[in-house]
């Protein structure tokens, strides 16, 4: 079993590697294609630090070269889907099954598609995604770039250099690609911007044609002749084989740590939801990922001796750090039981406080739930019968307690170590307003909100 | 007869050693002829020419343009039926 499988040797990818192999995880980069990454695609990159200009695949062969030398395994295989049971994740691939106890995410994007008819029959016909590959093949004749972004500008500049004509149809009146790059374009006279336009159909018999445009001001339709039609209207994340939280289009959904809606698997780059996506970027997430990844297996390790020594459901304490994040006021350690002592907790808290990285109290209470400290009654608490309520479900249970010294809270509270006659139970206490920020973090406690909702408008 | 299969790649091109890689370890499988052509040899120059090739890596799988870009794996073994 692997510490870390890295799906994707992208810049992303590579230095998660980097990263992991130096906190010692035992990792492996599954990549599909021979030369990866989206930026070996283009000729020449200006905005990665540390480099005036490089060559897209320049950049990535130093990647490889770094990543290798410093012991990063890279296998060829494509990744098909991730099985999640709790610890361990099985990646299934073309060439067999990878065991890990962590993911990164980092497979990047491709180009998104038109969706407009004649698109998809005249891929390679005269309908790309990349000009640096297929440019030569234009000589001399007129094409369309579709996009105002950044790789729309610098595909026109490059298809300029070769055609004889560019049109760029933007959307809008504005291009949104840097300064620099539109100050290039406007000094190319064989580039063409036609405004608030967009493309409706491309046409052709056995190649392209025709572009159909409609002039969004006007309303119109018309056509301009065309041999090839070069389009970047932005990127679609490599994300379908996966199953964790995404945004609409598709991009994975993370916290600060590059965490993902499982435990245990983190995106990073270009197939995360994130404001801008470019290489500097990748890279950096490929380090805060892995940093994530490796804190996860030291607390999957200090978890397993929870495990073993005080016989402690890891998983549920695990679920209240995630539930509770940062937010988490405190955590309880109590036990059912009439008028006996919680000292036998003592090594329980410490080990849990050990793996949260937060302080812990001990309480014992009867099943009244009135709170007993070494065998005194202390005062009542609202946790005795929710505690009850965990013992005989066994199950996670949350509430928002109307009274009690936890009026006006979130709390969940979880066994963590049950038997016939006495649960411990591990009761992570949040804030009501922090609850609602972490509101994501609470779905796989349905009808929490409500009653969040609830409690906040009685205290107002 | 033996399915004839010719790829057409670029020196630049970036998709084209991850294409030569389908084709060569299909070859490995499977019984049929293979050829990879640079567009900018001769005979590339006349492969693009009759195919109307815009595009690498393309192949060409008996006198019909079969895939355009890295090919799909299993459709690819797909038009190889005939197993070493
Ligand atoms: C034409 C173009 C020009 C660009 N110019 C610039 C620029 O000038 N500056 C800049 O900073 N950025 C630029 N970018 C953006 C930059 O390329 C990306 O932001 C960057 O490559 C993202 O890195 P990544 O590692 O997240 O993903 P990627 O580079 O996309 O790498 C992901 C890798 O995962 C692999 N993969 C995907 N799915 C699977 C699977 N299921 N199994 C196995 N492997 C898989 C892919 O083959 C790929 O190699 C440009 C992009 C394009 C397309």
């Amino acid at each position: 079993m692997y510490d870390l499988v890295i799906i994707g040797g992208g810049p992303a990818g590579l230095t998660a590697g980097i990263y992991a192999v130096r906190y010692g995880l035992d990792i492996v980069v599954l990549e599909k294609n021979v030369l990866p990454g989206q930026i070996a695609a283009t000729d020449v990159v200006e905005n990665y630090t540390g480099f005036t200009a490089i060559s897209g695949p320049e950049l990535m062969q130093r990647f490889k070269e770094h990543a290798e030398t410093v012991g990063v395994k890279i296998e060829s295989a494509e990744v098909y889907s991730i099985i999640s049971d709790n610890s361990k994740k099985v990646v299934i691939t073309d060439k067999g099954n990878f065991e890990s106890k962590t993911v990164i995410i980092a497979t990047g994007a491709n180009p998104k598609k038109l969706g407009i008819p004649g698109e998809k029959e005249f891929i390679g016909k005269g309908v790309s995604y990349c000009a640096t590959c297929d440019a030569p093949f234009y000589k001399g004749k007129t094409v369309m770039v579709i996009g105002g972004g950044e790789s729309a500008l610098t595909d026109a500049l490059i298809l300029s250099n070769v055609v004889k004509k560019v049109y760029i149809i933007h959307r809008r009146d504005k291009l949104r690609a840097s300064k620099i790059l539109q100050e290039r374009v406007s000094k190319k006279s064989n580039i063409e911007i036609i405004w608030n336009t967009i493309a409706e159909e491309i046409q052709g018999k056995t190649g392209v044609e025709n572009v159909v445009l409609r002039d969004l001001k006007r309303g119109d339709l018309y056509s301009i002749p065309v041999d090839g039609v070069f389009v970047y209207i932005g990127i679609q994340p490599n994300t379908d084989f996966v199953n964790v939280k995404k945004n609409n289009s598709g991009f994975i959904l993370t916290n600060e740590k590059l965490e993902t809606s499982v435990p245990g698997i983190y995106a990073a780059g270009d197939c995360r939801d994130t404001s801008i996506w470019q290489v500097v970027t990748a890279v950096a997430d490929g380090a805060v990922a892995a940093v994530s990844a490796h804190e996860y297996i030291m607390d999957l390790e200090l978890g397993e001796e929870l495990h073993k020594k005080n016989n402690v459901d890891v998983d549920n304490v695990r679920r209240i750090k995630m539930s509770c994040k940062d937010n988490l006021d405190g955590i309880s350690c109590l036990k059912i039981c009439e008028d006996s002592t919680a000292d036998d907790l003592q090594p329980i808290a410490e080990a849990i406080h050990a793996l949260l990285g937060i302080p812990i109290t001990i309480r014992s209470l009867n099943k009244r739930g009135i709170r007993m400290e070494r065998g005194e009654v202390v005062d009542r608490d609202y946790t005795g019968p929710v505690l009850e309520e965990v013992l005989r479900s066994n199950k996670i249970i949350h509430t928002v307690p109307t009274e009690g010294p936890y009026k006006g809270k979130a709390v969940v509270v979880a066994p963590i170590r049950t038997s016939e006659k006495t649960v411990i139970g591990a009761v992570g206490v949040v804030d009501i307003v922090a609850a609602l920020d972490i509101l994501s973090m609470f779905k796989e406690y349905p009808g929490i909100f409500d009653e969040v909702e609830t409690s906040k408008k009685k205290m107002q | 007869m033996m399915v004839k299969v010719t790829l057409v790649t670029a020196e630049w091109c970036h998709f084209c050693p991850t294409a030569k890689q389908v084709w060569r370890e299909l070859k490995e499988k499977y019984n049929f002829e293979y050829s990879e052509v640079d567009y900018d040899s001769p005979e590339g120059k006349k492969l693009v020419d009759e195919f109307s090739i815009v595009s690498v890596p393309t192949t060409i799988i008996d006198d019909q343009i079969a895939f355009v870009g890295v090919p799909d794996k299993n459709k690819a073994s797909k038009t190889l039926e005939s197993p070493v």
